[in-house]
């Protein structure tokens, strides 16, 4: 298929002992030698348009020739359509699995962040904790007063933050008269601070706010602009919908919110290594959590009793040295 | 059937003989004949055994009688496209006057090609005769 192509200098030589010959034929037949070349070259005909014919030709046959390879295999896999499946579906898959992987990869590993030093941010995990420690589960869930330890222990990290998803799903949230439903996660005053995150209007949560159940919300950018079409208003009152809910501070069920003043914070929060913590390892982990649209701080005043049994999770961002800033997912024991 | 090739004119005989060294005036005389043709008889005078292209071109201008002449260029045209489809191969080797020459000789293809271009072509002129015999 693949023969060596012929080169024009081989093709100008064939030319050069053709006319050689002919005059030396020409000779032979009584010509003079300076006639007969003359003649030789006269009856070849024009040398260039010979030899551009010859290479325009080897160009063009050379296309044809790999036209005519790719109509084989054409053929050949239409022949075959058994191979010819399974050849494209081990492509397919192929190059399907590398397009997810290095999704992940990319989310996870090469795209950092939006916080102030997403390297330093950490996950903190227990290894080998007590027997039914966890309100989930032992290892990924912390109780509030390990919480309150990790975060009044100076030192090792910097910051301690601590969240819990306000349901498995969605809450209800209301702006005005319309309920609708929304991700929102409880969080400690430190979140915002303590991940360094600039908020585009308004300010974050801080300890006092935590302390006093202050009624504040503060929403991402996604839902500012899906729901307030990002309208600059900072302190739009939104209103926690009708579902109970549990007070992971006061461990109290809440029903029925006040107004949440409305802040605004961008983005989503991800984490991971390992370092002690209360005297026990802890893991560090990738964890790629996209932002919830709520975050709202402590809880509201207005609580109901009843036990709290703990369905929550909680984050806890803590810096493993100082000026860095690592954020650890921890849950609260009930 | 391939359209005409470009370079391969035939000059049919008469006035143009008055000499091999046919001139360029009889250019409205020139006749331009089928791809094809020219293939037939490369390789039929490639039947009786390898010869280089100046060699081809003599033996097809005295086996036709000086009927057809051939412009010695334009049959490496002829001759490329044959090597490349494989009817003919091609070797340098040494002429019987000791001159470098590059020599063609007929494959297996070739010869089974040649065998049926010559059927078709008989067809053809026979076909060709007919129609033009016919008394009408």
């Amino acid at each position: 298929m693949f023969r060596r192509k012929r080169s024009t200098e081989d093709f100008a030589e064939e030319i050069r002992s053709h006319i050689e010959l002919e005059a030396e034929e020409l000779q032979r037949e009584g010509l003079s030698e300076e006639n007969a070349r003359w003649q030789a070259r006269r009856k070849f005909g024009n040398v260039r348009a010979a030899q551009e014919r010859f290479y325009l030709h080897s160009r063009w046959a050379w296309l044809d020739r790999l036209l005519r390879d790719l109509r084989i295999g054409l053929h050949s896999l239409l022949g075959s359509p058994g191979f010819t499946i399974t050849v494209i579906l081990t492509l397919a898959l192929g190059v399907g699995a590398n397009t997810a992987v290095f999704s992940v990869m990319n989310a996870v590993m090469l795209r950092s962040l939006p916080v102030a030093d997403a390297n330093r941010v950490v996950y903190l995990r227990m290894s080998h904790p007590p027997h039914g420690t966890g309100t989930i589960d032992s290892t990924e869930t912390f109780s509030y007063a390990t919480y309150d330890a990790l975060r009044r222990q100076a030192g090792a990290l910097s910051a301690v933050i601590a969240y819990v998803p306000l349901s498995g799903n969605k809450v209800g949230v209301r702006y005005g008269a319309e309920p609708e439903e929304a991700e929102g996660d409880m969080v400690s005053g430190t979140f915002f601070s303590g991940l360094r995150v600039k908020l585009l209007r308004g300010h974050g949560f801080t300890e006092q706010d935590e302390k006093d159940h202050a009624p504040i919300a503060v929403i991402s950018y996604d839902y500012w602009t899906r729901r307030f079409a990002r309208k600059p208003d900072g302190y739009d009152p939104v209103r926690q919908g009708d579902r109970l809910h549990d007070c992971w501070n006061c461990r109290r069920r809440i029903s029925r919110f006040g107004d949440w003043k409305i802040n605004r914070f961008l983005g989503s929060i991800a984490e991971s290594s390992r370092t002690q913590c209360m005297g026990q390892s802890v893991e560090r982990r990738e964890d790629v959590h996209g932002g919830p649209d709520v975050v709202v701080s402590a809880a509201d005043r207005t609580t109901e009793s009843g036990s709290y049994k703990g369905t929550g999770r909680g984050a806890v961002a803590a810096d493993l040295s100082a000026g860095g800033l690592h954020r650890h997912r921890l849950t609260f024991a009930g | 059937m391939e359209a005409v090739a470009f370079g391969l004119t035939f000059y049919p005989s008469g006035r143009i003989l008055s000499g091999r060294m046919s001139t360029r005036e009889n250019n409205d005389e020139r006749l331009t004949l089928l791809q094809g043709t020219l293939d037939l008889l490369i390789l039929k005078s490639l039947v009786f055994g390898p010869c280089h292209g100046q060699g081809i071109a003599r033996s097809i201008q005295a086996q036709s009688e000086d009927v057809f002449l051939v412009e010695h260029g334009s049959l490496y045209v002829a001759l490329q496209r044959l090597e490349e489809k494989n009817w003919i191969r091609a070797k340098w080797g040494v002429s019987e006057n000791n001159r470098r020459a590059r020599f063609y000789s007929l494959t297996q293809t070739g010869r089974e090609q040649l065998l049926e271009k010559t059927s078709q072509w008989r067809r053809l002129t026979r076909a060709v005769g007919l129609i033009l015999d016919a008394e009408s």
